[in-house]
């Protein structure tokens, strides 16, 4: 097991190597550049620009040389130092742009993928052991309408609900009065009226496939002999169901774990814009419009990074779980 | 049947009627079956795909699947500790069925190699059935007897074994396993589902063997189904043939073979090839088994059979059950001297 894992450690250095590389090309393919868009900007108001100052910008921002110059000292400065250049659109570095909004993020991505399998699991399980009854129906058409409603959708539905039952708004992580606040007990309490609903939202986006994955699984497997064997031992029939026949319908689910990482931190970019959520998604969006190079990079950079870490991650839960999946065997 | 000695009797199935009820129809998989099986002998079930065997087998453990399988009418009658229980009348689900399960009765399946979980090892289900019916104090007790079972069967070095998996095993040695865990708390009665036949011929002859030297060593009964003649007649003291869902003849092992009284017994031995007699032309029982959705309603037979009676055996009611020869039973008019 140990080996498996170091094994799969050494052999993403290469991969993530060449995702820098790939993100980097990404960033320089578009036509023009952020300061292109910034002169042009400030021409719109009347401001022309000469030439001298124009190149002035460009030598600021190292972008007069040539491309792979670029990427090196992009990756040098990340490498040896942290750095992952400055943002233009913030004017600040970008490592504190994203340290500023990545926790928060994380926080809202994990708890969404803990209350997806939450709810997907367990109604999976039901559906799949009451095939075709009312509640496998019931749950069937909400899981459906999750995946099929718009995220942004749900979240004003249920923000204007809220507001209209309760008075409180939920716009943002934080009510006005605690927004840069110092941590407290009340604010914390603030937070959690109001994260709740993002990470419904985007667990709500991600419940259906689960339920169908593990339902389909579990449909399958309950069938199979070894379930009657266990049977005809006399084990109790839950206790036959969980242990034998759900375990393995869970594996699937697992691999999706990979995927899932990413996803639920790109995935929640229209959600947090619609909420003015202080995250990585709206960041993403505004550097991806304004040709902020760096911060689009690098964000790029840390969403297939979690991708990788996601798969490896998967597949060391799945090695766990499933012997059939390790490589070591038993000699005889 | 056998009556010799009546306290001797371990399962008792009377008129039993197993139907699969679907949209398209009822199929009537098990129609009126009566089958004895005394303690330490075999009983041998044969016919072919389709007959009923299975299903006979799965009811006494009442692992049919319901719906669409269904217990219609008859009896299983176990006999425990001076006590009768009719397993027909129990729920499926409830304790005193579970408590038959494994531990009164055992069952080993046609297909080993999906027979166990594949995620736990091959210790942890056999020291699960152990525990479960409460014949080890503990875990590490459990675990003990799980690997005295692995030694019994014939499987080396059991102390790691144990600790394997079902994959790490192959199909001989999984069946092996499979018949340890069936045999970890001792039953009365091993229920044998075509235990051989996804095996190699070797490994069949190592697993029959295993099962007689284990019937010798413990005295239980075995209920041994097969479509393999040549297999039911080494094993079993007397022997049940059926046909579309219905047990057409049954008596002692040596009765069956030396006098097989049914046409459709007759057809069987015709059609299967001898070794050490004379070369002789393989006769195929003419025809196609009707579907068991649309049964004829008098012999089921009548339709292969040749020594169809019109006018007698397409009567649309029950063939009656003749006792030919003592102890031997068959149903069919040939030898129903009232209708002759």
């Amino acid at each position: 097991m140990r080996a498996f894992i170091v094994r799969r450690l050494i052999l993403i250095i290469p991969l993530l190597f060449l995702i820098s590389v790939i993100s980097f090309v990404t960033i320089l393919l578009p036509p023009g550049s952020y300061v292109e868009t910034y002169v042009q900007n400030l021409e719109r108001t009347g401001f022309i620009m000469d030439q001298g100052q124009i190149e002035a910008i460009y030598k600021q921002y190292g972008l007069d040389q040539p491309a792979v110059l670029q990427y090196v000292l992009w990756m040098g400065n990340f490498l040896l130092k942290g750095e992952m250049g400055r943002s233009f659109i913030y004017q600040r570095p970008v490592k504190d742009v994203i340290m500023e909004r990545l926790p928060m993020s994380a926080i809202i991505a994990l708890a969404s993928l803990v209350v997806t399998w939450l709810i997907a699991v367990p109604i999976g399980i039901y559906s799949a052991l009451r095939q075709y009854s009312v509640g496998d129906y019931v749950a069937t058409v909400i899981g459906f309408v999750g995946l099929a409603l718009p995220n942004f959708l749900l979240a004003l539905a249920i923000g204007y609900w809220v507001f209209a039952g309760t008075g409180r708004a939920i716009t943002g992580l934080f009510s006005i009065e605690y927004k840069g606040a110092p941590w407290s007990i009340d604010k914390f309490v603030d937070l959690l009226g109001n994260i709740w609903l993002p990470i419904v939202v985007i667990a709500s986006a991600g419940t259906a496939s689960l339920i169908r994955i593990l339902r389909a699984t579990l449909l399958d497997e309950k069938n199979k002999q070894y379930v009657t064997t266990t049977r005809a031992k006399g084990l109790p029939e839950r206790r036959l169901i969980m242990k034998y026949p759900v375990r393995v319908a869970i594996n699937p689910l697992i691999s999706t774990i990979g995927w899932t990482l990413p996803f639920i931190v790109s995935g929640e970019i229209i959600v947090s814009q619609t909420l003015g959520l202080e995250t990585l998604g709206p960041v993403l969006l505004a550097a991806a419009l304004g040709e902020d190079m760096f911060l689009v990079g690098s964000i790029v950079m840390i969403l297939s990074s979690l991708t990788v870490v996601g798969t490896l991650l998967s597949d060391i839960l799945l090695a766990w779980v499933d012997p059939r999946i390790r490589f070591e065997r038993i000699r005889t | 049947m056998p009556k010799d000695n009546t306290t001797d009797l371990i399962l008792e199935i009377k008129n039993l009627k197993t139907h699969f009820i679907l949209n398209a129809g009822t199929i009537r998989a098990v129609d009126g079956v009566d089958l004895t099986i005394s303690r330490g002998k075999t009983l041998g079930v044969i016919g072919e795909s389709g007959c009923g065997k299975s299903v006979t087998a799965h009811s006494i453990l009442r692992l049919i699947p319901s719906p669409p399988g269904e217990i219609v009418d008859g009896e299983i009658l176990l006999h425990r500790d001076g006590e009768v229980i009719d397993i027909a009348k129990l729920k499926p689900t409830e304790e005193a069925m579970r408590n038959i399960r494994g531990d009164d009765i055992g069952m080993i399946f046609q297909e080993p190699m999906t027979s166990f979980g594949p995620l736990h090892t091959i210790g942890d289900q056999i020291t699960e059935t152990i525990l479960i019916h409460k014949k080890a104090a503990d875990k590490s007790e459990a675990k003990s007897q799980a690997v005295d079972l692995l030694r019994q069967v014939g499987i080396p070095n059991p102390e790691q074994r144990v600790d394997g998996y079902p994959h790490e095993f192959s199909g001989g040695m999984r069946q092996r396993a499979m018949i340890a865990m069936a045999l970890c708390c001792s039953p009365m009665l091993l229920i044998a589902d075509e235990p051989t036949t996804s095996l190699d011929v070797t490994i069949e002859a190592q697993i029959l063997e295993l099962l007689a030297d284990l019937q010798a060593q413990t005295g239980m009964a075995i209920m041994l189904i097969s479509h393999n003649l040549a297999i039911v007649s080494e094993m079993a003291d007397d022997i049940a043939v059926m046909y579309l869902g219905k047990r057409v003849e049954f008596g002692t092992t040596d009765a069956i073979f030396d006098n097989p009284l049914h046409p459709y017994t007759q057809g069987l031995w015709r059609s299967i090839p001898s070794v050490d007699g004379p070369l002789e032309k393989l006769v195929p029982i003419p025809g196609v088994v009707p579907s068991p959705r649309d049964l004829p309603s008098g012999c089921v037979f009548a339709s292969r059979c040749s020594e169809f009676m019109p006018g007698i055996c397409d009567q649309p009611k029950p063939v009656p059950i003749v006792e030919a020869d003592p102890d031997h039973f068959v149903a069919c008019y040939l030898y129903d001297n009232e209708q002759v």
